[in-house]
């Protein structure tokens, strides 16, 4: 599983490099312009929506699944 | 009269007319798949002109096809042929002609020319998507769908007013001429972002949805909210205000789906998240931008309603919804799980799949006009979406522990559908210009440069390495999540029950505010469409005064926007 992930990040830092040194255009944020910034930003952005949804919105607004039931909701 | 014949909202009104007269002798689904045909091979013959009439003074344009509402018209008629075809060993004639009603509606809806035919259509989409949820069956299916009514009424009471002071103040009849900030702009526009579920105005959505029958939920996933999102590309580009609040909409449904327990309700969340693509473009305005939402809408049209095919068959094959109750089943309906991957990797915009062929659009078109912050909340959607839809969701349903859940054998007709739907995923992610050359602009756009392809990748992979890390703490738990509906479903409907029990005493008021008046209307259409049948229960007083709430609310909009009207415009 390691070795095969390693592999696959391996295979699109050399793709991104080949990207960059062809002079391929890139467009848009900083991340953009970094070798393997996309991989960062995806594993940075990951991480935080877990751990903003698991430990901040989920303690704030999770209920029982019968919280509605004893309201006189329609 | 020939434009009659090919309009394709013709084809499935005729359908619900021949399902209403056979509904004792034969299923309906048959004719639902014949006549969404019709209307698919009458828009791919390229169906153009208008046809209008002319009723109390007033021009009614109901049929008036350019490349925007086309394009539109042609992914409706598509999903309602899918949808018709993976539902067809279930559906009943109520839920087919509910079905029928839908998806003909809404096609008409963006094929109006005028405000007035967009307002009538615009308002029976609500209407039979209100009785598609109902046919759900269940007591949760009436409640959702009351709520649903709640929030449509004060959407199309929004709808109303504005179009009644657009006209009212000289403006066209012709579907479009709003002034930049004037009330109608406004009005207008909160009434299409209520159907386009921007938050807080969502709720409704992520409410109901979960709570229509397998199929129903195909259907709901594709009408309303892209008929909104047509809406806003019609008579809002370069609106702003919609760019912050789209981008803060494809993060807000990501969130949520994150913590989610019940399939259908993770996969709505996603269509709130999906459609903030949309708005974003739609706010952007330009033409890259445009034309990104209108792809992005069919691109989205196609892999949600495959998406929702993919956890219904779930439902169908197993009698269970929620993550934390399935687990293990892939090996009994393998097909179905791939189909779902197929949804999945499109909604995440992996090359290849339509998703990445439209949503690459949109990001650029930000990117274009050096919008970073937009840009970069749009790319962090788009990683939330491949590891709450792509992920987590096939992970603990589909793989993951097994529960001993037995898996039912899935019809035929379900695997084709969700197999077209798949195919058509795949065809127009390998072939773009297939649909670009559908775009209301001419695109130039290319997506397959090696950059947007490597971009795409790294996301997609960095994501699968955070969800391998984090899988555990991402184990589904039997709860629910609080969102903007706890407003209506516990303060708002503590004050109408506390006035309607003190306006008891007063007779017909009381009465028309317990909606007794309209119960017994439906009633009666239910003894129409089926006679013999015993009679539902007394229902709750809590569903009753929802029902007489709503009428009344929608009354005195009315009244108020007539008298908004008069006053300015006494003549």
């Amino acid at each position: 599983m390691a070795a095969g992930l390693g592999g696959v990040i391996a295979a699109l830092a050399a793709l991104d490099v080949l990207g960059f040194l062809s002079g391929a255009e890139h467009h848009g944020g900083i991340w953009n312009s970094v070798p393997l910034g996309d991989l960062a930003l995806g594993a940075l952005g990951a991480g935080i929506l877990v751990w903003f949804a698991k430990r901040i919105l989920k303690r704030l607004l999770s209920r029982p699944e019968n919280y509605y039931d004893g309201t006189r909701q329609p | 009269m020939s434009a009659l014949f090919l309009h394709p909202a013709f084809w499935l009104f005729t359908g619900v007319l021949v399902v209403f007269a056979n509904r004792r002798r034969m299923p309906g689904t048959p004719v639902g798949v014949i006549v969404a045909l019709g209307a698919l091979l009458a828009l791919l013959r390229g169906v153009e002109g208008t046809l209008e009439t002319s009723v109390a003074g007033f021009r009614l344009v109901w049929f008036h096809a350019d490349r925007l509402s086309l394009l539109f018209a042609l992914v409706f008629a598509i999903v309602a042929l899918l949808g018709f075809l993976y539902g067809s060993h279930r559906m009943r004639a109520g839920e087919t002609v509910a079905a029928l009603l839908y998806a003909g509606s809404a096609i008409a809806t963006v094929l109006a020319g005028d405000w007035i035919t967009f307002f009538v259509f615009w308002e029976a989409m609500a209407l039979s998507s209100l009785a598609l949820i109902w046919q759900g069956g269940t007591a949760g299916a009436r409640r959702a769908g009351m709520r649903y009514l709640l929030v449509h009424a004060a959407g199309g009471a929004l709808l109303f007013a504005g179009i009644a002071l657009h006209l009212a103040g000289g403006g066209e009849t012709s579907l479009g001429g709003l002034v930049s900030g004037s009330p109608p702009f406004w009005l207008i526009l909160g009434a299409v972002a209520t159907n386009a579920a921007i938050p807080p105005l969502h709720a409704w959505l992520t409410d109901a949805y979960p709570e229509a029958s397998t199929s129903g939920s195909v259907f709901l996933s594709a009408f309303t909210t892209k008929t909104a999102v047509y809406a806003l590309l019609r008579l809002f580009p370069g609106t702003e205000i919609l760019v912050p609040l789209g981008a803060a909409m494809t993060l807000y449904g990501v969130v949520f789906a994150v913590i989610e327990n019940d399939i259908r309700r993770l996969l709505s969340y996603h269509i709130v998240s999906q459609v903030g693509y949309m708005v974003t473009a739609v706010g952007i305005g330009t033409q890259l931008a445009l034309n990104g939402a209108a792809s992005h809408a069919f691109s989205h049209i196609l892999y949600k309603a495959l998406l929702f095919m993919g956890a219904g068959a779930a439902i169908e094959a197993t009698g269970l919804r929620r993550l934390s109750d399935l687990g293990g089943i892939s090996r009994g309906m393998r097909f179905a799980v791939v189909m779902y991957g197929v949804g999945a990797l499109s909604i995440s915009g992996a090359p290849l799949f339509n998703g990445f062929i439209s949503k690459s659009m949109i990001v650029s078109a930000a990117a274009e006009e050096h919008l970073l912050w937009t840009e970069l909340l749009l790319v962090l959607a788009a990683v939330g979406t491949f590891l709450s839809v792509g992920l987590k969701l096939p992970w603990f349903a589909f793989f993951g522990e097994r529960r001993g859940v037995r898996v039912r054998p899935l019809p035929t007709n379900l695997l084709a559908a969700m197999g077209i739907g798949g195919g058509l995923c795949l065809l127009y992610g390998v072939f773009p210009d297939l649909l670009y050359s559908r775009l209301p602009y001419a695109a130039t756009y290319a997506p397959y440069t090696l950059d947007h392809v490597v971009s795409a990748m790294q996301l997609l992979v960095a994501t699968g390495f955070v969800f391998y890390l984090a899988r555990k703490t991402l184990v589904p738990s039997p709860a629910l999540a609080l969102d903007t509906d706890w407003l209506y479903r516990v303060p708002f409907a503590r004050v109408v029950a506390a006035i309607t029990r003190a306006l008891a005493a007063t007779g017909p008021l009381a009465q028309a505010l317990r909606g007794e008046t309209v119960v017994r209307l439906e009633a009666t259409a239910r003894r129409l469409a089926a006679p013999g049948a015993p009679p539902r229960r007394r229902e709750s007083f809590a569903f009753r005064a929802s029902i007489g709430w709503t009428v009344l609310f929608a009354a005195v909009a009315v009244v108020i926007t007539w008298i908004v009207v008069w006053l300015r415009n006494p003549g």
